[in-house]
């Protein structure tokens, strides 16, 4: 399995958006969360995840085999669906190290941040460019 | 070529064409699947390049025995829509994503799909940008992957003119 394919040196970094397919409790998400680090940690997977107005932003950092096989599982999951990749790219170190899922909830006080990346106060990574992305993930983890 | 990410196949989304702006380059390696008799090159090559006109997809193949490595151009939607096929497609397995982002400008705009099967004479090409005379595009790193389907596509091209009729 990946932990003893050839390429486990290679770190990469894979930023998606995605939708829910149904109005998510409080109790779901946390459920989804608490999941996510579990299973972050033992792949040694790190990252960041936004959830606003039923859309994930996520990225994930590791070894290119343990982050495609996520993908896989990602795709194959049915409690969200239009997942688009927005970016994947090799890394020098990792940007998320300390997290195994850090979390973003969404608050009034981020409308600021939104509209500072979008022509509108609304959360709609779909329309942004990675680069607005980028800048709009950095900025709600702070 | 005529964009219709919105008209798309499986498409259920009516919001799917967000980011169609956007020209997403995807560069992926996949291994065959040598227990799928399905697998024929030519096949699948004729049905990739039908399909990525009418979407409006570039790009390049590379193929040998074991192998496939793809760098596939156009809008985010539609590359994305054919990321999740090329997932569940059983010809092949263990697909990973080595690089996945925006560009300014397409490189593969005259293919829809450039096909390029390394011969013993790119041998060379291989050593090259690997530690090891085989070719593994999973030990590569993203850079050397470019680089290698960049110059074999140069050499493919250079072949090409140095056989045309004077």
């Amino acid at each position: 399995m990946a932990q003893n394919t050839s390429d486990a040196h290679i770190l990469v970094s894979m930023t998606y958006v995605s939708r829910t397919n149904q109005d998510m409790t409080e109790q779901q998400l946390s459920d989804i969360l608490q999941q996510a680090r579990e299973n972050n940690a033992a792949n040694a997977i790190t990252g960041m995840l936004v959830f606003k107005d039923n859309i994930f932003l996520q990225t994930i950092e590791g070894s290119r085999a343990r982050i495609n096989r996520l993908l896989y599982s990602l795709i194959a999951d049915t409690r969200h669906y239009d997942l688009q990749v927005l970016e994947t790219r090799e890394l020098e170190h990792r940007e998320w190290a300390k997290w195994s899922m850090n979390y973003a909830p969404s608050c009034a006080e981020n409308s600021a941040i939104y509209l500072k990346y979008s022509t509108t106060e609304d959360f709609n990574p779909y329309l942004l460019s990675f680069e607005s992305v980028r800048g709009l993930l950095d900025e709600l983890s702070r | 070529m005529e964009l219709k990410s919105a008209e798309l196949p499986n498409s259920t989304n009516p919001t799917a064409h967000h980011g169609a702006r956007i020209i997403l380059r995807l560069t992926y390696v996949s291994r065959y699947n040598v227990n799928n008799a399905n697998i024929e090159i030519a096949r699948i090559l004729e049905q990739a390049q039908r399909n990525n006109k009418r979407d409006g997809i570039t790009g390049v193949l590379i193929i040998n025995d074991n192998f496939f490595l793809q760098s596939i151009e156009g809008a985010r939607p539609v590359i994305n829509q054919l990321l999740r096929d090329l997932v569940k497609d059983d010809r092949h397995f263990a697909l990973q994503i080595v690089d996945c982002h925006e560009v300014a400008e397409r490189r593969w705009n005259q293919w829809s799909m450039k096909y390029l099967m390394p011969n013993e004479l790119d041998k060379e090409q291989i050593l090259k940008f690997s530690a090891s005379e085989e070719f593994n595009p999973y030990q590569m790193s993203n850079e050397q992957i470019m680089l290698f389907i960049e110059n074999l596509s140069k050499l493919e091209e250079q072949r090409a003119s140095e056989n045309e009729p004077l």
